[in-house]
């Protein structure tokens, strides 16, 4: 049987949540929220204490560095990103600016109760962290390869 | 992508380990996990919270809240919900073609 694109897109936007075993993923659901934010609002700044660590389903958004007189962007999001990582450690803040580039929506998590679900049933926020861990080698093994292209080396290093 | 209301699977696919059902609410159809509601089959409606399906709803139950949510005028709130999908991309959002 052929799968239309849409569920195809649709099972790679969910990738850190689909990965995970039902049972594991009834205890994530109930905490998760849908946000939504419009063109150009900024979802938090640098050094905010991170309230929500998000995926994104729709939309783009810039991770700004806003320390010089303009922000500078680092990195652009797209649909199966995750932003507001320091939502997960306690007491953390952000290291960027992040500015939606489009209308976007996310599933949102608060940072204290995605904490406190993980301790509860430790198996299942290992099981998210590896989710996550795979979403973030991926992510940096564009960056790099983004940065190689920029510099001409076309065979950098895997970054796992 | 929550929804007020029940919605009913038209479709069901597998892609990789997921199971994904075509689920209609009011006029417009999404893409929804189908993982955790694996009795659920194709005809039958589920209630939906942040793109997955978290229980079967049988269809009186589910046509007695479309129409409490239509008697109350309510029924603008599920609408509200598509619009606030509007910055989905194109291939998640499919209008109902039936």
């Amino acid at each position: 049987m052929v799968v239309p694109e849409e569920f195809v897109t649709m099972a790679q936007t969910y990738r850190v949540l689909s990965g995970l075993d039902p049972q594991q993923l009834r205890k994530l659901l109930p905490i998760a929220q849908d946000r939504k934010f419009s063109n150009g609002e900024v979802i938090f700044r640098e050094g905010d204490k991170s309230s929500f660590f998000h995926l994104i389903v729709s939309g783009e958004v810039a991770l700004e560095e806003t320390a010089g007189n303009r922000p500078v962007r680092v990195q652009t999001l797209h649909p199966g990103d995750a932003m507001g990582w320091s939502a997960l450690s306690e007491d953390a803040r952000t290291h960027f600016q992040a500015r939606t580039l489009s209308p976007v929506t996310t599933v949102a998590f608060p940072g204290a109760r995605i904490r406190e679900a993980c301790n509860l049933d430790p198996a299942m926020g290992y099981a998210f962290l590896k989710q996550l861990l795979e979403l973030v080698t991926e992510r940096l093994d564009a960056t790099r390869m983004q940065l190689a292209g920029r510099s001409g080396n076309t065979h950098p290093a895997p970054a796992h | 992508m929550s929804f007020e209301v029940p919605g009913k699977i038209l479709e069901e696919y597998t892609v990789r380990n997921n199971r994904l059902g075509l689920v209609e609410f009011g006029d417009t159809c999404r893409p929804i996990f189908l993982d955790l509601v694996p009795d659920a089959k194709i005809g039958d409606y589920v209630r939906v919270h942040v793109g997955f399906a978290t229980e079967r709803v049988g269809a009186e139950e589910a046509l007695r809240e479309y129409k409490a949510l239509q008697t109350s005028g309510h029924m603008q709130t599920v609408e509200l919900d598509m619009e606030a999908e509007e910055a989905l991309p194109a291939t998640t959002r499919r209008q109902k073609q039936r």
